[in-house]
């Protein structure tokens, strides 16, 4: 246990040195930001930016405060899974392709924790800026649109979160077989894909899938109350987390030199 | 203290370490010689615990449960963080044996000073030239004391000062710790080890120590320069029965004896009797280098 947090807290050290401790939020905020502000000043921007004949009237209706937060989360999960993606697929597979694991591994060090600490790292740093990204798109929907009521938004914030933990879980498992940097990126994200669109288009059939926890948060967000199947995809969720990140220790293992 | 017994790894159809038996004396400094691709990285990389093996054992003597507590080892081309000073990296290396921050950060002052990046220490690993890289791979190998040092290639990739640096840091830390090292550089090798490993697509074609080596190496050849006529020496050489050739080297004759003894009194005898005006006689000392050429072509 002491040896994962002197690992951890080299992770730590790691994103600290190369900035990545700054800019994951500062994009995460900018992403939760910009969606309450641009649909609030569209009418300006729409006028400024010119384009529409003298004389049109053009009445865009604002939405409800409740209506902004199920918006940003369809920000986060296309630039914010993609960014999330870009910063920690080299936490592996970089040690591999540089060969810097191989003074580590010679120590008396386990393998799951050399994985283990670093899937922490990434949980803690994701969290944080998709924290800060929630804080900064709250803050700005309450100023703009009115209040939010906090339990919804606490609710459908961390259900969106376990699907966040579930796509860096397979971003790990990937890389713990494979070495290339873009080979497991590009496999993390078309698998986060496939199961949310699957889970869009057969609702009814993939009722516990993990690809189902963002329209969970945004009806959390909306109502307060989620749909059928909740329960059972929360947890079927979690399981299959711990269940990539088991396997990635026992694939790392058998790999490692590789 | 440590033996290597009957291990065997393949990688698709070629057979990197074929059937190796290594046997590691304690105090003693063992080398590993082969040409490239002779399976000397796999065969360490399965001692440190880095590779399993298919077949075969690696067994250290002493209680602890994980061989990697007692090793340091170095790998041929040392990656670090380069994001790390020198300093944080060996405090690293240090926690990750255990021990408290505090120990280790004292244990990383000290190494450094041992291999001689005192200056550097505070500095990026990312600035440090080849050499230094290999001294600060070497002292975060030695964090936990170990009693079996693995040096991989530790002076393949330097320049001929770095070599000499590596070679007197090695020479100094065999005082109090088993080396076993892997090498091409064979002038090296002679210079610090006392046993001596020769591998050969992948199997271990000779063991020895160094001094058997040479003795059984040693060929009986002299070595003789004159100021006087040499043509006359020579044919003086080639009437004694105990010479089997003689040949006319640029100047110096090269006598091949029968054998050693017989070729010391001989070549003195003949020198005195003909009253020879010679300005150097020597017995040919035999190289590693000879040696591994003449090993390497059976």
């Amino acid at each position: 246990m002491k040896q994962f947090w002197v690992m951890y807290k080299k992770e730590w050290l790691e994103a600290f040195r190369n900035w990545k401790i700054l800019w994951v939020p500062i994009v995460f905020m900018i992403l939760g930001a910009s969606q309450p502000l641009t649909v609030y000043y569209m009418d300006t921007i729409l006028q400024t930016v010119g384009g529409l004949p003298e004389g049109t009237v053009f009445d865009i209706p604002l939405p409800e405060a409740e209506e902004i937060l199920p918006a940003v989360q369809s920000q986060f999960n296309q630039i914010g899974l993609l960014i999330l993606v870009l910063a920690f697929m080299g936490s592996t597979a970089g040690e591999r392709q540089h060969g810097t694991h191989l003074m580590i591994l010679s120590k008396p060090v386990s393998e799951a924790n050399f994985i283990l600490s670093k899937a922490a790292q990434a949980y803690s740093l994701s969290f944080m800026a998709y924290a800060g990204g929630i804080a900064a798109a709250v803050y700005y929907t309450v100023i703009l649109f009115g209040s939010l009521e906090p339990v919804h938004v606490l609710k459908g914030a961390s259900i969106y979160a376990v699907w966040l933990a579930f796509v860096i879980s397979l971003l790990f498992f990937f890389s713990s077989f494979i070495k290339g940097y873009g080979g497991a990126a590009f496999l993390t994200l078309i698998t986060a894909l496939l199961v949310s669109l699957s889970a869009s288009f057969l609702p009814e059939r993939l009722i516990y899938s993990p690809g189902t926890l963002s329209a969970q948060s945004s009806s959390l967000y909306l109502t307060g109350s989620s749909s059928a199947g909740f329960l059972g995809a929360l947890f079927f969720t979690l399981f299959l987390t711990a269940g990539l990140l088991t396997a990635a220790c026992i694939l790392f293992k058998k790999k490692k030199l590789a | 203290m440590l033996r290597v017994t009957g291990v065997q790894k393949t990688y698709g159809k070629t057979t990197a370490v074929d059937n190796a038996d290594l046997h590691i004396k304690k105090d003693r400094c063992t080398a590993l010689i082969g040409p490239n691709g002779a399976g000397k990285t796999t065969l360490l990389s399965i001692i440190t615990g880095l590779l399993k093996p298919e077949k075969g054992q690696v067994t250290l003597s002493g209680s602890q449960k994980d061989r990697r507590e007692v090793i340091g080892y170095l790998p041929q081309f040392p990656q670090f963080y380069n994001w790390m000073t020198g300093r944080e990296y060996i405090r690293y290396a240090g926690e990750l044996f255990g021990l408290s921050r505090k120990v280790a950060d004292s244990r990383a002052e000290e190494l450094l000073a041992v291999t001689g990046l005192e200056k550097s220490g505070t500095k990026r690993i990312a600035s440090y030239s080849g050499g230094m890289k290999q001294r600060l791979g070497i002292a975060q190998a030695l964090v936990n004391h170990p009693e079996l040092l693995i040096l991989d290639e530790p002076v393949s990739s330097l320049d001929p000062f770095g070599r000499r640096e590596v070679i007197e840091l090695m020479e100094k830390l065999k005082k109090d710790t088993a080396i076993l090292f892997s090498t091409h550089v064979l002038g090296e090798a002679e210079q610090v080890s006392d046993d001596v490993y020769m591998m050969k697509n992948g199997k271990i074609i000779m063991e020895s120590t160094l001094a058997d080596l040479k003795k059984n190496y040693a060929l009986p050849v002299f070595l003789i320069e004159t100021k006087g006529e040499i043509q006359e020496l020579a044919e003086a050489f080639q009437g004694e029965n105990w010479v089997e050739a003689v040949e006319l080297d640029g100047g110096k004759l090269r006598i091949h004896a029968a054998n050693m003894t017989q070729g010391r009194d001989g070549v003195l005898r003949l020198l005195r009797d003909t009253n020879a005006l010679y300005t150097k006689v020597e017995a040919e000392s035999v190289s590693l280098e000879d040696i591994f050429v003449k090993v390497m072509d059976r």
